[in-house]
């Protein structure tokens, strides 16, 4: 079940919220725990229910090993018991995600011919394993609470950000559940959950969903593409990237505020970044927070000299690349991100500074030219893109400019056109998609600064009547990018 | 708080009077045949008058329709050269639906006739339904009044994209279409002067091979199912025996690929073929006939060069020659 689908808005929603607040009126706390819980779990099951065991058996070891590493005392090492942990962790997540790519490569390297194994990626493995793992940390450390198995499944199956996030750590999710406050209907929170849903929905549908068509167009269905095409389609994933995934966000927040759950913002306003560490400062906030904390911090951070840093900001951002995608297109878009972050830390301690127009120009330009590997299925479209991008296969203006720009002929421009259909129309959007992402304010500011009046009222109808509409129009709900992480 | 419930309330009641002066105004452009009608629309409606006025009902006929794999596919001009029976082809755009393309061929189906329908794959797997193309189509060219609290009148708004929605009915309000009574192709597209007075498409020369670089297999459900397209078939099949009209099923010419051998496909067309024997549907051939090399196609893996469509056409003709239906056809017409 996808956030935008009408069975998610008009049926599973409307009904999992009614029962919640009613058994919270009710004074049945447990029973309404329970019930998020099972509403989670159908809500998870609706893609697959096969994925549904393999959910409850990590949420059962990690619950067993978490309580195991809180208590005072254990007979055997604490530290032993926390690495067990995180290794099955991490060898479940790479069991189902990368033993394909693992196995491609060994048969490269070792001239092999080893059958691959085509698992199917269980839904949000990458999500759920990486909060579990805090959780495991935060154990050993002491700073987790006892939690009930009640409590603690309902943190890691919370349906609002269960599928693709945000991050979240047990220590901001479960005492919100506790709270007395947390029971009662709060119209407050009800009119910004709609307000900031109807945002993320018209983000993902009606903004993200018109780039993809584009974005698929020139990745996956063209063998070259001219100047003008190469930029269309990378700036076609750039937006479409954006639009998904902090809609998706959006929509997550909101539908957990209808709850009074507050999740953590996880995007704000990353293409208005000056420089890379800015940008992941305002990128999938609570991803580059978990890894700050989580293996950054542990490797070292930048207490142990400055070639130490430098690696640490490598690794960070390859296993960045590698968590998103088992392909070496994912490692070489992190590897990429991560030497840009290295060169950053180091232009940022010879004292000088870059005009802010120069320094968005590169920032922003960077980042969308490493978005194409991340697009790209393999290294030869990203190529393609790029050699497009680059001018290698020629400039080519539109048939309409000939009458009038005829004279650029003797500088190899040609004329024709365009092998992406609607270019009008991809223009248009690109250029509302700066004007959206450079110029107005995020849908937290948005939120922020939301008041019950009736421009907001209006607002709200506009954004969700546009979704909506063009939820029925595009047939089929597509995917969250993040979808399969 | 009590602010923030009237919120709700008041932003329910914007979104339902929102919504309602979007379906009206969008509802009348539509329906009143002020909408910018496409390119795409305007090549069908041209091919199908010019297809149906070459029709000639004083003799029982064979009527091929489908998609465009039809339209690009068979060439009913050399069936009716060799087998002297009058033939003609329907076919025009798989996107208009099956639907669409059934009561498109009810018009001028009578007893007697024989039609055969060689359909795209996801006609076979496509739930019931009218396709936004064919009702955008009925809503330019329909003779129909319809009436605006219909499901069809609904989808007709509704699956437009609220921006292509808006871009249509502002270039109407600039184009003021309703002077304009002649539709002009665009001629960088299918032309209906490229239809036979058969219905076939000609002038398809050579591969485009930019085109058919990213060309694969066809896609299939995972698993077969009694779908909306296969009722339809089943009661244009009762249709046709209670009107005297024989009908055969059969399958498109697609470009082969290696992927056709693997089990998944293998099982789908058997399944298939048992269901049209089950529901006492003929059928001519069978899925692995009509799979012909990449030399053959034109823009798309449904749609054959001049040449592939000799070379299908012929294979159809020794399909089809010692059929009854055919036979009798030829006695009627000879």
């Amino acid at each position: 079940m996808l956030f935008n689908s009408f069975e998610f808005i008009f049926a599973f929603l409307p009904v999992i919220f009614v029962v919640y607040f009613i058994l919270g009126k009710l004074q049945l706390l447990v029973a309404s725990k329970i019930w998020l819980i099972a509403s989670s779990l159908f809500f998870y099951s609706w893609w697959n229910i096969a994925y549904l065991p393999l959910l409850l058996g990590s949420l059962f070891f990690n619950y067993v090993v978490g309580s195991a590493l809180g208590k005072e005392h254990l007979k055997v090492s604490k530290k032993a018991v926390l690495v067990i942990g995180i290794i099955i962790n991490v060898a479940f997540l790479g069991y189902y995600k990368y033993s394909d790519f693992f196995i491609v490569n060994m048969n490269a390297l070792t001239d092999s011919n080893f059958e691959l194994l085509h698992l199917a990626l269980p839904l949000a493995i990458s999500f759920f394993t990486f909060e579990q793992i805090i959780y495991l940390v935060d154990s050993y450390r002491g700073e987790t609470k006892n939690y009930s198995l009640l409590d603690y499944s309902l943190f890691v199956t919370f349906f609002p950000k269960l599928i693709a996030g945000p991050i979240v750590y047990h220590n901001e999710i479960i005492p919100q559940f506790k709270s007395k406050w947390n029971k009662i209907i709060n119209w407050k929170n009800i009119s910004k959950g709609i307000f900031i849903f109807s945002i993320g929905l018209f983000k993902k549908v009606a903004i993200a969903d018109t780039f993809a068509a584009w974005a698929t167009q020139g990745f996956d269905q063209t063998t070259s593409l001219t100047f003008i095409d190469g930029w269309i389609t990378s700036l076609s994933y750039t937006f479409q990237l954006y639009f998904d995934f902090s809609g998706y966000c959006d929509m997550a927040i909101g539908i957990s505020l209808l709850f009074n759950i507050k999740l953590l913002m996880n995007f704000n306003s990353p293409y208005k970044a000056l420089d890379i560490q800015d940008f992941w400062r305002r990128w999938h906030i609570t991803l580059s927070r978990f890894l700050t904390h989580y293996l950054y911090i542990p490797l070292g951070g930048n207490r142990k000299g400055k070639v130490r840093t430098y690696i640490n900001i490598l690794i960070i951002f390859m296993v960045s690349g590698l968590w998103h995608g088992a392909g070496w297109t994912f490692i070489f878009w992190g590897f990429l991100h991560g030497v840009a972050s290295c060169i950053t830390r180091f232009w940022k301690t010879t004292g000088f500074k870059l005009n802010k127009v120069l320094a968005w120009f590169i920032t922003f330009n960077f980042v969308n030219i490493a978005w194409v590997f991340f697009r790209a299925k393999t290294f030869d479209d990203a190529i393609k893109v790029l050699k497009g991008m680059f001018g290698f296969n020629g400039i080519q203006l539109p048939e309409i400019l000939h009458s009038k720009l005829a004279f650029l002929s003797q500088f190899q421009v040609s004329f024709g056109a365009s092998q992406l259909t609607g270019v009008k129309d991809v223009i248009l959007f690109i250029l509302l998609g700066f004007l959206i992402v450079l110029l107005s304010k995020n849908s937290i500011q948005l939120t922020e600064r939301f008041r019950p009046n009736f421009y907001h009222a209006v607002f709200l109808s506009f954004a969700l009547l546009t979704g909506l509409i063009s939820i029925y129009a595009l047939k089929n709900a597509s995917e969250f990018l993040y979808f399969n992480f | 708080m009590k602010k923030y419930k009237k919120f709700v309330i008041v932003a329910t009641l914007t979104f339902m009077v929102l919504g309602s002066i979007y379906y009206s105004i969008s509802y009348n452009f539509m329906s009143s045949k002020k909408i910018d009608v496409s390119d795409e629309l305007i090549w069908i409606r041209n091919s199908l008058v010019k297809k149906h006025e070459n029709v000639d009902f004083e003799q029982n006929k064979l009527i091929i329709t489908a998609g465009s794999n039809t339209l690009f596919g068979i060439r009913t001009k050399d069936i009716s050269e060799s087998l002297k029976i009058p033939a003609y082809n329907l076919a025009i755009h798989a996107g208009l639906g099956l639907e669409f393309i059934i009561e498109d061929a009810k018009e001028v189906l009578r007893s007697g006739d024989v039609v055969i329908l060689p359909l795209e794959y996801n006609h076979f797997y496509a739930p019931k339904g009218t396709t936004k193309l064919a009702l955008d189509y009925n809503a330019a060219f329909g003779e129909e009044e319809r009436s605006p609290f219909t499901i069809d009148s609904l989808k007709l708004v509704f699956e437009e994209k609220p921006y292509d929605n808006v871009k249509k009915i502002s270039k109407s309000l600039m184009n003021n279409k309703e002077n304009e009574t002649e539709l002009i192709e665009n001629p960088n597209g299918y032309n209906s002067k490229n239809i036979n007075n058969h219905g076939d498409q000609t002038n398809q020369l050579g591969p485009q091979e930019l085109a058919l670089v990213k060309v694969g297999p066809v896609e299939i459900p995972g698993e077969f199912t009694e779908s909306g397209g296969l009722l339809t078939i089943k009661e244009f099949n009762n249709w046709c025996e209670q009107n005297n009209i024989k009908l055969f099923i059969t399958y498109p010419n697609t470009m082969y690929f290696k992927e056709y051998e693997d089990n998944h496909y293998k099982k789908y067309f058997e399944s298939l073929s048992d269901y049209f024997v089950k529901n006492k549907i003929s059928t001519i051939g069978q899925p692995s006939d009509f799979l012909y090399d990449k030399k053959y196609f034109y823009d798309t893996g449904y749609h054959l060069n001049e040449e592939g469509m000799t070379v299908r056409t012929r294979e159809f003709i020794s399909f089809i020659k010692d059929l009854p239906e055919i036979k009798t056809l030829q006695l009627q017409n000879n």
